[in-house]
């Protein structure tokens, strides 16, 4: 299946241009969407899940705009929305069976069997009779996953799934993603550079509605590869730091400052280091050239 | 710091566009309320009368408080957003950490509510201060001095309070829930209270009650001005003190509570949603299915969508939908509490038909319910068309519901599906509770049949409808608020306001209908079916519209929804819309050619316009000499399954006056079709008007006076189709009642096809009319009450119908047979009579009496024998009474007939008296204090003799000698079979109908004498009072007499017909010299008593001897006919009565009292308990409740 997105514009009534024509091709796999919050891409998950309509530009699945068919987009997708309710008095069974019969699965004993597998799988089995009402952040968020998989989703949208679930749920899940996107689209968003490093072919960099990358991710740490170098410094010294060079990014290390910094050649007083998605993808965001 | 918060409310309010348009609206709703008396002011009948000043302050205050009622959904929003607003957007913790003290915050917050509710609120005095300055509609005539304090004074009394309790309440909730939701059920509680104070307050015993639980004074301000007259309610602003000032400070007080608790109560600390604070149970164990399982499941299954799986998830969502639905607990709280108030009105008005009880019919109950049910079934109507719409995204479920690929239609008709669902679950809860209801008061003949055509046939329809609607318009508004303001716009009399008052005009409605145990719905059918096949396509044509704009998604956008409307167009809905559009389009041709082509319709205006014309075009006939009727023979032809009635005959006419005549006037029904006219002398026709009923000819030959000539005529009714309105109920397939003027032409000009009220009248550039002629004018003296072109007649008439039923007129039947499969039956009069009959014919059981050697009948429909003895005793003894009192009973027969229910009355016409089927035949004669059979039959047996043998003349006082001596022989008659306890406390309660009755006058007040037409509180309630007096002063046996001797001078009196002064000239013949002024008082005055006991002591003066003081208050006014009062010192003879401790009466004697502040000390034998002034009710007292004291015995001798 190949999904193309042809410059897509979306700004919305109070001014803010969410999206400034963006072009994209995705294929069977999963796709990293990186960005920091407010990039644009949410909103570009909302228009690929016809919750919104772009200004410009149109999205083509398999050479169908699905602006004229829009259900056919609806036929084929999962979507994780960021955040999203539950209906308080219903209970994840009977909730997740409503939602795979609307997805179109009409036998009754398969629907059964696949509201089991996603509980299991989602680890709700055991509070599936419970109101949903009465779930934690975290179970409601790994219901919202369940949802998003029943059916047979061929595209599948996850907006910052693994928010608020511990590290042992966060890696079933990705275990689950990274086995059924072999034969599927899988766009994960979210702002979590690990993740994407983890689970993605291919990926691209969103701010400010525009894509600063778009590409396979070994390229994309490729690209800075031996142009990163490290310094540990004084928390007082990194105001003169940042004055005189660009800082990729900077953390606490041991009650110092670690700096990265992005250079062709090293400077002075810094180490080389190996680059990570993480240099390329802050030095993507801060445009540092 | 609390200014500010509060300002930072307001702002945010009032930079909202809905803020303003709701102040909008309440400022054209109060003006059109104020110049058309409509409205918000609906419940207040004097509101459109013309001598009121539309700047009463009494009406000013209504309105006031009647919009806050209106407002509390509005109210709802602003205290409901203002406590929840940092919730809702999680603010909570950003604002809650500021350094602003509690007080600041929680005060600000609902300042600044508060004042942006006033704002709206007072957009309603705004409206009634624009009729001031900008007087349409005709207020320019009805405007009082200007003071702007009536304007302010419900602010500050009526609206200000009401905010305060309201905003307590509603800005408790909403802080203590953290949810707007609450506070709209406390809303629908709030009007629901109202609906439950408004029909305790019909009922004197709870009145009081009623005053206190209803939160916005509407009611104890009606208290309040419940007995002033107009004069009083043009100037006078309501008194704060009694039951308003008790109410204002209570709910003032409640709110004001509120607030404190709250202030207190209240923690900045932000409260976790409880789903946090679950401990989550993290289960450990091996997964029995891996992530590959999972894959391969999921790729087994196959979505689908053929018709049968959307059927299948268009019932998903109707399942889900009505589990939310009844697990709301808001909608519980609603259901409960309005069903809850449906069966306790229904526990106390089933059973009650004016006052009297009567067996709870199916029928019956299911009126009553329709009134408290409508209301809540349109509260929840659009409480969950609100609901449906709007909860998947308030919960924020739809983000991942709208991309299921589901069509829009499954959604929204599974939606649909569940809000319909509802609603046949409360009409099953409604039947439930009126079964429940019946089967409480012993009624066992259950027609679950009945219950099911009417709730689920039209009601659960009409509702439907209604619910498509709402839903359509949350969609295309797509605000909560508006899209009910515009629902109901729609659905209520807005439309008819506009004058569109055809049916086809108002969404979802049916011409009205009343159903008939006699005939049940038959008169109806037709029109009730097709116009519901017409709406039921309207709101096809709504869903489609509604599928193509359901928001889906984000972009609630009018662009970006025009767009999605392009990709939603497809050919089925296209399909659909075009066969919705015809059907709608050949169903109200159909309903058009119905209404208009074969019936005649007019709208409100078009009527007065056609009463204006005639009176414009025959007045001036009025006057010209004409003929009058002697004699009458006719045919009359009944066909009950064709709706049709023809009748033909003859009538001889004379020239009954002084002056020659050439011209005959001859009137019809003007429904009626005229086949024929013809005369026996030459004559030719000058002018025809079916449109008026009007046929004018000359004869070419002057019939001098004396002279006689004949006239055929042959008229047909016959029922074509159906109409939109003013459904002809008189002629039906069982129980046909139709009257002389609609079968019979008369003669002459008819002042009573004029129009009426004549603030109307000023319009059309009429001048004023009475609503009788001036009791000297000559013209009215000329005719009697019945008409002007008879005085009696020889009557004698065939009739016939169906093989099945009986036709009954008046007259004595002479002979019946058979013929060509129908019934006839022929009718004549022994003795000459009143030109007016009836004509009725009915599936009935007979049952037979002789009294006298005549037969006395009663006529009913078989189901309804339960009173028929009763009813036939009562008859017996009135006629046994009358017979000797006045005069000997004239006619060969008496007939009581039953007819349909469409109106809850009993008439009279000599020798046959129609009772309505929901009147007297399903009364509860037992445990009534005051039988009905005794009060209403003996008051229509009683019309016998006032007026059909002494017939009043027909000008102002005309009731005098018709109803006041009808109620006079019911008084007769109740005195033969109760005892004076039951007479005082029926006294007492037409005290208080008499004086309700007149404050709601909306014209003028007259004396008994001069009585006038449609003033039932004077000629019923007063006329009965003042004749009981009278009988009280005389002497029973002396005021018979006179009555007596009067009947027996004007008896089938030919010549001048008498007025009211002449029988109260015989009344004070009767009566000694110093009762003169007592008369004139009762009959030719407007008097109204404040009696009042102010204490009464006794000492020992012998053995079982005592000295009683007792001292009390005379108030006496003189009223004029506005109600202006003018204060007179006494001079009055008034009962004084004492009791012993078993209420037995140990002495009783008559005082002239002379003056204001009394005492009166008389010697009683045996220990006197308790004293009273006028105790048996003879004066009419504004209190009748304060007239006795307990004795204080002192044992000092």
């Amino acid at each position: 299946m190949k999904l193309e997105i042809q410059s897509l514009s979306k700004t919305y009534s109070n001014g803010v241009r969410a999206l400034k024509g963006i072009d994209m091709v995705f294929s069977n796999g999963m796709f990293g969407l990186l960005g920091p919050n407010g990039a644009g891409k949410s909103t570009l998950m909302r228009i690929i899940a016809t919750l919104q309509v772009p200004d410009q530009g149109c999205i083509i699945i398999d050479g169908k705009d699905i602006k004229q068919s829009r259900q056919d987009v609806r036929k084929i997708l999962g979507y994780l929305p960021q955040s999203f309710g539950v209906y308080p008095d219903v209970s994840a069974e009977e909730m997740l069976n409503h939602i795979i019969l609307l997805k179109g699965i009409r036998n009754k004993r398969k629907r059964n069997i696949l509201v089991e597998a996603l509980l299991e799988q989602t680890n709700l089995i055991d509070v599936r009779k419970r109101k949903l009402g009465g779930f934690s952040g975290g179970m409601k968020q790994r219901f919202g996953i369940a949802q998003a998989l029943a059916g047979n989703p061929e595209l599948l949208i996850v907006d910052e799934p693994t928010a608020g679930l511990d590290p042992e749920e966060r890696n079933r899940f990705h275990n689950i993603l990274s086995e059924i996107s072999e034969d599927r689209i899988v766009i994960l968003s979210t702002h979590i550079v690990d993740d994407v490093r983890q689970l993605c072919d291919q990926m691209a960099i969103l701010h400010e509605g525009e894509i600063l990358y778009y590409g396979r991710t070994v390229d994309a740490i490729d690209n800075v590869n031996g142009k990163i170098w490290q310094k540990i410094i004084n928390k007082d010294e990194i105001a003169d730091y940042h004055e005189q060079h660009e800082i990729v990014l900077s953390r606490l290390y041991a009650g110092k400052i670690c700096i990265h910094v992005y250079h062709s050649t090293q400077p002075e007083g810094f180490e080389p280091v190996e680059a990570d998605l993480e240099d390329m993808y802050f030095k993507t965001i801060k445009k540092i050239v | 710091m609390i200014w500010h918060i509060a300002a930072f409310e307001l702002k945010n309010r009032f930079n909202k566009v809905s803020t303003h348009i709701y102040f909008l609206l309440f400022v054209l709703i109060s003006y059109m309320g104020i110049v058309r008396g409509s409205g918000p002011l609906r419940m207040v009948g004097e509101a459109r009368s013309i001598h009121l000043f539309v700047n009463a302050p009494f009406i000013l205050y209504h309105l006031a408080v009647i919009m806050s009622y209106a407002g509390t959904l509005i109210a709802c929003a602003f205290f409901g957003k203002a406590a929840s607003r940092d919730y809702q957007y999680q603010t909570q913790g950003l604002f809650f950490s500021y350094p602003i003290t509690k007080m600041n915050y929680v005060g600000g917050r609902f300042i600044g509510a508060a004042l942006a509710t006033l704002y709206v609120f007072s957009g309603a005095m705004l409206g009634a201060l624009l009729v001031q300055i900008i007087p349409l509609f005709g207020a320019a005539d009805r405007l009082g001095i200007f003071s702007i304090w009536p304007y302010v004074y419900p602010i500050f009394v009526g609206i200000i309070p009401n905010i305060i309790f309201v905003g307590a309440i509603f800005f408790a909730m909403a802080i203590s829930t953290r949810k707007t939701m609450p506070v709209y059920t406390g809303g629908v509680i709030i009007l629901l209270m109202f609906l439950l104070a408004s029909r305790l307050a019909g009922h004197p015993d709870t009145r009081f009650l009623a005053n206190l639980i209803d939160p916005f004074s509407v009611l104890a301000a009606q208290s309040s001005y419940g007995f002033w007259a107009l004069a009083q309610k043009n100037i006078q602003l309501l008194p704060l003190s009694g039951p308003l000032l008790l109410n204002r400070l209570i709910f003032t007080g409640i709110g004001l509570t509120i607030l404190g608790i709250l202030f207190k109560r209240f923690q900045f600390a932000e409260v976790q949603e409880s789903g946090l604070n679950n401990p989550e149970k993290v289960s450990v164990k091996e997964k029995k299915i891996g992530p590959v399982a999972l894959k391969i499941m999921m790729q087994s299954v196959q979505p689908r969508d053929d018709f049968k799986t959307r059927l299948m998830q268009m019932f998903s969502i109707f399942i889900n939908e009505m589990k939310c639905i009844f697990s709301n607990k808001y909608f519980r709280a609603i259901l409960i509490m309005g069903t809850g108030i449906a069966i306790f009105a229904g526990f106390r008005s089933i059973g009650l038909v004016r006052g009297t009880p009567t067996y709870p019919a199916t029928s019956q109950v299911l009126d009553v319910f329709y009134d408290a049910y409508y209301f809540l079934l349109l509260v929840i109507v659009l409480f969950l068309s609100v609901e449906l719409i709007w909860r998947e995204r308030r919960e924020g479920v739809s983000i991942y519901l709208d991309p299921l690929p589901v069509p829009e239609w499954v959604v929204f008709i599974g939606k649909l599906a569940a809000l319909l669902g509802t609603l046949a679950v409360i009409q099953v809860i409604a039947m439930a509770s009126g079964i429940f209801i019946q089967l409480t008061q012993g009624y066992t003949h259950l027609e679950p049949g009945l219950y099911i055509r009417e709730l689920f046939g039209h009601r659960w329809l009409y509702f439907s409808l209604i619910g498509i609607l709402a839903l359509t318009v949350q969609v295309l508004v797509n605000h909560k608020f508006l899209g009910w303001i515009v629902t109901l716009l729609i659905c209520d009399d807005f439309i008819v306001m506009m004058g569109l008052e055809h049916n086809l005009w108002t969404f979802g409605q049916v011409p009205s209908y009343i159903y008939s145990d006699l005939v049940g719905y038959s008169p109806f059918i037709k029109a009730i079916v097709s116009y519901n096949l017409y709406w039921v396509f309207v709101s096809i044509l709504f869903i489609v519209l509604a599928l193509l704009f359901l928001v889906r998604g984000y972009d609630t956008g009018l662009k970006a929804r025009f767009i999605e409307l392009r990709n939603r167009w497809s050919r089925s809905k296209l399909g659909v819309s075009i066969t919705a559009l015809t059907g709608m389009i050949c169903m109200g041709v159909f309903i058009i050619h119905n209404t208009t082509v074969l019936n005649f319709y007019e709208s409100t205006k078009a009527v007065e316009k056609r009463q204006v014309e005639y009176e414009n075009e025959y007045k001036k006939f009025e006057n010209s000499p004409q003929l009058s009727t002697v004699s009458v023979s006719m045919a009359v032809d009944i066909f009950p399954d064709d709706i049709k009635v023809n009748s033909a005959g003859h009538l001889v006419l004379q020239n009954k006056s002084v002056d020659p005549v050439t011209e005959i006037f001859v009137q019809t029904f003007c429904v009626a079709q005229v086949e024929d006219l013809r005369f026996s002398r030459r004559h030719s026709l000058i002018e025809e008007s079916q449109r008026h009923g009007v046929y004018r000819y000359t004869l070419e030959e002057t019939l001098m006076p004396g002279d006689t000539c004949s006239m055929w005529f042959d008229i047909r009714i016959a029922q074509k189709g159906f109409q939109d309105r003013d459904v002809n109920t008189n002629l039906v397939q069982n129980g046909t009642s139709l009257g002389s003027n609609h079968l019979l032409p008369y003669i002459g000009y008819d002042r009573w096809l004029e129009l009426e009220d004549n603030g109307k009248r000023k319009k059309y550039d009429l001048p004023h009319r009475e609503r009788l002629p001036a009791i000297d004018d000559k013209l009215g003296l000329q005719g009697n009450i019945i008409g002007h072109d008879a005085e009696l007649v020889d009557y004698e008439t065939v009739m016939s119908t169906s093989s099945d039923q009986i036709a009954i007129t008046s007259g004595t039947l002479v002979k019946s047979w058979q013929e060509n499969g129908r019934r006839y039956f022929h009718y004549k009069s022994q003795h000459s009579m009143m030109k007016y009959v009836p004509f009725i014919s009915g599936r009935y059981a007979v049952k037979q009496r002789m009294w006298q050697g005549i037969p006395v009948e009663i006529y009913y429909h078989p189901q309804h024998d339960m009173n028929v003895d009763l009813m036939l005793d009562a008859t017996i003894q009135s006629l046994t009474l009358f017979d000797q009192v006045y005069s000997p009973y004239p006619y060969g027969s008496m007939k009581l007939v039953e007819f349909p229910r469409y109106e809850i009355m009993a008439e009279a016409y000599p020798g046959v008296i129609p009772i309505s089927e929901g009147y007297g035949f399903m009364a509860k004669f037992e445990g009534q204090e005051l039988p009905f059979a005794h009060r209403v039959m003996a008051h229509e047996v009683g019309h016998q003799w006032w007026p059909f043998i002494v017939a009043g003349a027909g000008v102002a006082g005309e009731f005098f000698l018709s109803e006041v001596m009808a109620q006079y022989s019911a008084l007769l008659v109740v005195q033969e079979s109760y005892d004076q306890d039951v007479i005082t406390s029926y006294m007492k309660r037409r005290i208080r109908s008499y004086l309700r009755g007149r404050a709601t006058e909306r014209d003028e007040e007259r004396p008994i004498s001069l009585v006038n037409f449609e003033t039932k509180y004077v000629f019923y309630e007063k006329g009965m009072m003042a004749m009981y007096a009278l009988q009280d002063y005389l002497g029973k046996a002396a005021l018979n007499q006179a009555i007596h001797q009067f009947v027996e001078d004007y008896a089938f009196h030919q010549g001048d017909a008498p007025v009211s002064l002449d029988l109260i000239r015989y009344f004070r013949e009767a009566a000694p010299d110093s009762l003169h002024t007592i008369i004139d008082e009762l009959f030719e005055q407007i008097i109204i008593y404040d009696n009042k006991s102010v204490k009464a002591s006794a000492k020992v003066i012998s053995e079982d001897q005592y000295e009683l003081c007792f001292e009390f208050i005379v108030q006496k006014v003189r009223c004029d006919e506005r109600g202006k009062e003018e204060k007179l010192r006494p001079h009055d003879l008034i009962d004084f009565v004492v009791f012993d401790d078993d209420d037995e009466i140990l002495y009783s004697q008559k005082y002239w009292i002379d003056a204001e502040e009394n005492t009166l000390c008389f010697i009683v034998n045996g220990k006197p308990a308790i004293v009273g002034i006028d105790p048996f009710c003879r004066l009419i007292d504004r209190h009748t409740d304060d007239n006795m004291a307990s004795v204080q015995i002192s044992d000092i001798k």
